[in-house]
């Protein structure tokens, strides 16, 4: 019996299997290992329950099941090629669109970009990437998937929204890129700057993992935009400035992919040495890559302080007398070249910096910083929030002049910079200001 | 991770696939032929869903953020560590609650048409 059942699963698996392929590549390589595993434990039960006769009479549903979902595959991938065609009775409008890749897949840095791409009435899926790479831990060597868990659980312990909501999110994001292969065309919109950047090499290293098959991938990504004299990003430019920018498209060339893939495995590197050799390289294929990444190394803990240039930033802004958390965030932001980071991420720096054994700043009340109690979404601040008020301690003081050390007077650090786990008071790696390079630090005291 | 407020009614009606799969799923995390079980049980086997009808109303029910996969396995020791198991959001939630007041009205309807007996009825006469 044992040996009839073994070899009656292993044929259904295999027929199973080959079944498989009348199935779109991308939702089979999503899915294929999964459905043939259910379906094995289907044939077991059946066999338990009925013998062969059980598993044979087990294959009429489910040939049923494999052809309709194959044909609804099919039929859903076709629908979306010609949602993508939304001008499909403009014939004008359609050769238009057709001459410039009609089907196509918008990639980009955030909801509010997102929102005003769709306004362009440019045709085509929209997908945003949303994280903010340049804070916590982005490990080698993982996929996608196990990525955007671990990006999950740090942002929700960062106060940035429930863990389910963010993962649910994030597999919604991945799941729609693991689609690319129904768009003729990916075209990736970002901007210079370090948040920017970071979702770009991401994406890039993602792609240059998976066949693009006959999917071409596109690149716009400007740090500069006519008739704009403080140009931020992309979220300042109105329907129109957006849409001028999708002629300006390039495709994306194997070099400049190959380049963001090595600069993201770099960047996720647990030894920040790999990203400095990286940045010696010619990175000119994706030219604000250097500054960006460059800007990242000054996060790291500075050899005199041990304060990032984030926290640098904040304690001079306050100590200028800027108290507010809201002025605070715009005056720091002034501090930048390329401003990349969000209130909610300034936020996390005061708390950090007023937490702790020996907090650098306090609430003029005594209390450590308080995060607003209002749904950040919503884009409202609570007035105990905005009416707060940061001043330095004694000890944020001290830290500015130089005389005393974040890490060691806090008695060690436990932070992810992208692949660097910088962690407890020995081995750190620190910014060196003053040479502008890593150094590696033994033995604090 | 700011992001644009879903409104559950924009996913209304739901396939029965994607229904019994959320039904399936509430206030336990299960893997996908763990989810066939458990409406196959609670439908007194009357519904059954295959690999194909499973699998992709998963694939829609992610992208819609219904639902999440898992990396945690609730009973590793005595599982496959292949299997992938999903958990119901808190938006998934809304939205399943929102489908189970749409249908209760819809029972309503029927029942006020005399299409079924009367709740009330049934619970007090015993369906006479």
């Amino acid at each position: 019996m044992a040996h009839t059942s073994k070899r009656l699963l292993s044929l259904s698996k295999r027929l199973y299997q080959l079944l498989l392929g009348i199935y779109p590549a991308a939702f089979r390589q999503q899915f294929g290992l999964q459905m043939t595993q259910v379906f094995l434990d289907c044939c077991r039960a059946a066999y338990e329950k009925s013998g062969s006769w059980g598993v044979l009479r087990l294959w009429i549903p489910t040939l049923a099941d494999l052809v309709t979902n194959a044909i609804a595959e099919h039929i859903s991938t076709l629908m979306q090629w010609l949602r993508t065609r939304t001008v499909l009775f403009n014939v004008q409008g359609w050769l238009a669109l057709e001459g410039q890749g009609g089907n196509m897949l918008h990639i980009t840095n955030g909801d509010s970009v997102g929102e005003t791409l769709r306004q362009t009435g440019l045709p085509g899926d929209i997908l945003t990437w949303k994280d903010i790479l340049h804070e916590g831990p982005t490990p080698e060597g993982l996929s996608l998937e196990q990525m955007s868990k671990i990006r999950a659980q740090f942002l929700a312990d960062s106060a940035m929204g429930p863990y389910e909501d963010v993962l649910a999110e994030f597999m919604r994001r991945d799941t729609m890129l693991a689609q690319f292969a129904t768009h003729k065309e990916v075209i990736l919109w970002f901007e210079h700057d370090l948040y920017d950047q970071l979702q770009m090499i991401q994406i890039m290293d993602w792609f240059s993992r998976h066949d693009r098959g006959k999917t071409t991938l596109s690149l716009i990504c400007i740090n500069a935009f006519p008739g704009i004299a403080n140009f931020v990003g992309l979220g300042q430019l109105n329907a129109e400035q957006l849409r001028s920018l999708y002629e300006t498209r390039r495709p994306l060339t194997e070099a400049a992919l190959s380049l963001g893939s090595e600069a993201w495995n770099a960047y996720c590197s647990p030894d920040p040495k790999a990203l400095e050799a990286f940045l010696r390289k010619d990175t000119s294929a994706l030219p604000f890559l250097k500054a960006a990444l460059l800007r990242h190394l000054e996060q790291f803990p500075a050899l005199q302080g041990g304060l990032s240039r984030t926290e640098r930033g904040i304690l001079e802004v306050i100590a200028s007398g800027v108290h507010k958390p809201l002025a605070i965030f715009r005056a720091t932001q002034e501090k930048e070249e390329s401003p990349f980071m969000g209130d909610s991420t300034v936020w996390l720096y005061l708390s950090i910096l007023s937490t702790g054994q020996k907090p650098f700043l306090k609430r003029t009340d005594g209390g450590a910083f308080a995060f607003p109690t209002a749904d950040p979404a919503s884009g409202h601040y609570d007035r105990a929030f905005i009416e707060q008020e940061l001043v330095l301690t004694d000890e944020g003081r001290e830290a500015l002049a130089g005389q005393v050390d974040w890490i060691r007077i806090n008695r060690g650090i436990d932070r992810w910079l992208g692949g660097v786990h910088l962690q407890g008071r020995d081995a750190l790696w620190r910014w060196d200001t003053q040479r502008e390079t890593l150094v590696q630090i033994q033995g604090i005291a | 991770m700011q992001e644009i407020e879903q409104k559950p009614d924009a996913l209304l009606p739901l396939t029965p696939a994607v229904f019994h799969i959320m039904l399936a799923l509430v206030g336990s995390d299960r893997h996908g032929y763990g989810i066939m079980q458990e409406v196959k049980a609670y439908t007194d086997g009357k519904l059954r869903i295959g690999p194909g009808t499973l699998y992709r109303s998963i694939r829609q029910m992610l992208v819609e953020g219904l639902i999440i996969e898992l990396d945690e396995r609730p009973d590793p020791e005595l599982d496959d560590q292949r299997r992938r198991y999903y958990r119901l959001t808190n938006f998934g939630q809304r939205v399943l609650k929102a489908e189970t007041e749409r249908l209760e009205h819809v029972l309503k309807v029927a029942r006020a048409r005399q299409l079924l007996p009367d709740a009330k009825a049934m619970t007090e006469g015993g369906g006479h």
